[in-house]
């Protein structure tokens, strides 16, 4: 079966200042029908422009390269009439902040259902119909009621599932979730998972769940992928992301985690500050703050290897493999 | 009769009244007067042929009489009635900015759509036409038009119309431009919504109250505007009553009968400060609602 989404030497530039600078380098993953990928990075490492240019949403100026080819259609040269039909009916995006997602001005009502009645053609009283069905199936009690009001009038996490509602109705192949927790509280966060989690297993969609959580991550996906600067520096199957994880940056990661079982002194951070993905070197993004770095990490960037089903970006991804690095939670920390 | 039994009937005027404090909250109390002397003008030159006498009619047995019962302002140089003639003037002299600023925003609103919308190439060239629009002067532009096309209300309304249309399109565009890049309308985006739909749907009714704050300041400047051409001869031609016609009335100065004169320049003053003062606090809301 051929992926649902691949996405080869992504590369994306935006103007910052007068010039275009990078903010992407050559990101290459597929996603199979049904998959779900969760990508996780600091703020900054290009995350959200992934999700973005996968559906070609991108900022005014943007410069991109590469192929993003969505079930076999090339979406960088789309024609406009193809590309609305592909955001209408294949891909689906749900939004960080719902409150700022969802036109104040409108009710909930003509926010879920505009797409079907004026895109589809549908009836009113059918896509109300439909509305109605799918808010109940997002955990929103007197979705008649919820219908009616308008976004000031609903929380954030009630918001949050009506935009997940909305997805959806639209019946896509892919959802791309872009930090669709961020902006809530915790025991909100917590129920939107389980909803949004849920509701894709059940209609077999395929999505790709950004988020900074590694945990999260984990639980949620079946492949995470970790970005740095700009960099898809390591693609590994989920049961593996929390336990063995083979580049550093990953390793480094789950060692800045607070531990619930005993009292820490001091959360362990990464010396050092994160790039921004225009800064990179000529070298490996991650070498001024990596613990393993040797010269060579300095002088050349890595080029992606592909170890069983993982693909890392290091330069000592093998031998660090085949020493099966260091068990995270004992070892030393690092700095 | 109990609670229950009344609400339903009271239902429709709180509707309105909740209307009407929104407004008063936006335009304070100031501003609540000024609509309510607008209204009352628009009122009487809407109503002009129930309540007001011929303004043509001539009594020329009381050639500019002081007030008196039958004319309650008074007469001019030709026994017209000045109050009949102020309520008569009223229908052109508001009628002509009805037809620039609604011509003017009619074709605004989608030009800034446009140019907010696409961005880019096509944002520079609409900005740049719309520079070149602003250097050129309306009421010259006025003056051209009616050297091509005669006198009258409807030449002189389009060519301030075209003047007054830049001023408008900026104003919509920046504010468009504004909200372009806001999540939610990425949002309709990637739902699939068509960019037309966007804009009539979604960005236009957001920014419909900086539009409106411009089309009100806009209607001032267009009242004076035409009430300087007909001043000058372009625009409305006497005897037809017009404010603008009526301050260009050089007989009252050499009669002694200068209220004439001084009745529409009042009127003039009065509506422009109105709405201009309307105007200026619905844009200083908006300013205060956009921090």
């Amino acid at each position: 079966m051929s992926a649902l989404l691949e996405v080869d030497q992504l590369a994306v530039q935006l103007p910052i200042g007068q010039r275009l600078r990078p903010v992407l380098h050559d990101v290459s993953f597929t996603l199979a029908r049904g998959e779900v990928l969760a990508v996780v990075g600091e703020s900054g490492s290009g995350k959200s422009m992934t999700a973005r240019a996968i559906v070609r949403l991108l900022p005014p100026g943007a410069a991109s390269s590469g192929r993003v080819t969505f079930d076999g259609t090339d979406v960088g040269s789309a024609t406009r009439a193809q590309l609305r039909e592909l955001r209408a009916r294949r891909v689906g995006m749900i939004f960080q902040d719902p409150r700022a997602a969802i036109n104040p001005i409108h009710r909930i009502g003509d926010f879920l259902t505009e797409a079907l009645v004026r895109d589809r053609r549908m009836r009113k009283a059918e896509a109300h119909e439909r509305a109605v069905a799918v808010l109940g199936e997002v955990g929103i009690d007197d979705p008649g009621r919820r219908l009616r009001q308008h976004p000031h009038e609903l929380s954030g996490g009630m918001l949050q599932r009506v935009m997940i509602a909305s997805v959806l109705l639209a019946e896509p192949d892919l959802i791309l979730a872009d930090e669709p927790t961020t902006a809530l509280d915790v025991t909100t966060q917590a129920e939107v998972v389980a909803v949004l989690g849920d509701l894709r297993r059940e209609r077999a969609m395929a999505m790709v769940f950004i988020t900074h959580d590694l945990e999260l991550a984990a639980a949620i996906s079946d492949r995470v992928a970790v970005m740095y600067a700009g960099y898809l520096v390591e693609t590994l199957p989920a049961a593996q992301a929390l336990e063995r994880p083979i580049h550093p940056y990953t390793e480094a990661l789950l060692r800045s985690r607070p531990e619930l079982s005993r009292r820490m002194a001091a959360i362990p951070q990464i010396p050092g500050r994160p790039l921004a993905a225009h800064e990179a070197t000529g070298g490996c993004p991650f070498q001024p703050r990596c613990s393993y770095a040797i010269e060579r990490c300095a002088a050349e960037r890595p080029e992606p290897v592909r170890l069983g089903g993982e693909s890392v970006m290091c330069h000592r991804a093998q031998e660090r493999r085949a020493a099966g690095s260091a068990p995270v939670g004992e070892g030393t920390l690092v700095r | 009769m109990s609670a229950t039994a009344i609400s339903p009937v009271a239902a429709v005027p709180t509707v309105r009244r909740r209307r009407v404090a929104r407004l008063h909250a936006r335009i304070g109390t100031a501003g609540m007067v000024a609509v309510a002397f607008l209204a009352v003008v628009a009122l009487a030159a809407i109503l002009a042929p129930l309540i007001a006498p011929n303004p043509n009619a001539e009594d020329l047995l009381n050639i500019t009489a002081g007030p008196s019962l039958g004319h309650p302002l008074g007469t001019d140089e030709l026994g017209r009635n000045l109050l009949s003639r102020l309520i008569w003037g009223a229908r052109t002299s508001l009628l002509g900015p009805l037809i620039v600023i609604g011509a003017a925003t009619g074709v605004a609103v989608p030009v800034a759509a446009v140019a907010g919308w696409r961005g880019g190439a096509v944002d520079l060239a609409i900005s740049r036409l719309l520079d070149l629009m602003f250097a050129f002067p309306g009421l010259l532009l006025a003056i051209l038009v009616v050297a091509l096309y005669g006198t009258g209300l409807v030449p002189c309304s389009i060519a301030l119309a075209i003047s007054y249309m830049p001023w408008i399109a900026r104003v919509a565009r920046s504010g468009i431009v504004r909200e372009r890049h806001k999540p939610y309308i990425a949002a309709a985006e990637v739902q699939g919504v068509s960019g037309f739909a966007i804009c009539v749907r979604h960005l236009i009714p957001n920014i419909s109250s900086i539009i409106w704050s411009q089309v009100t300041i806009s209607f001032g400047y267009a009242l004076v505007d035409l009430a300087a051409l007909s001043f000058l001869g372009l625009n409305i031609q006497p005897p037809t009553s017009d404010w603008g016609v009526m301050v260009n009335n050089e007989n009252a100065l050499l009669d002694g009968h200068p209220v004439e004169v001084l009745y529409p320049c009042l009127l003039i003053v009065l509506c422009v400060t109105a709405v201009t003062y309307v105007g200026n606090r619905l844009a200083s809301e908006e300013e205060r609602r956009a921090r």
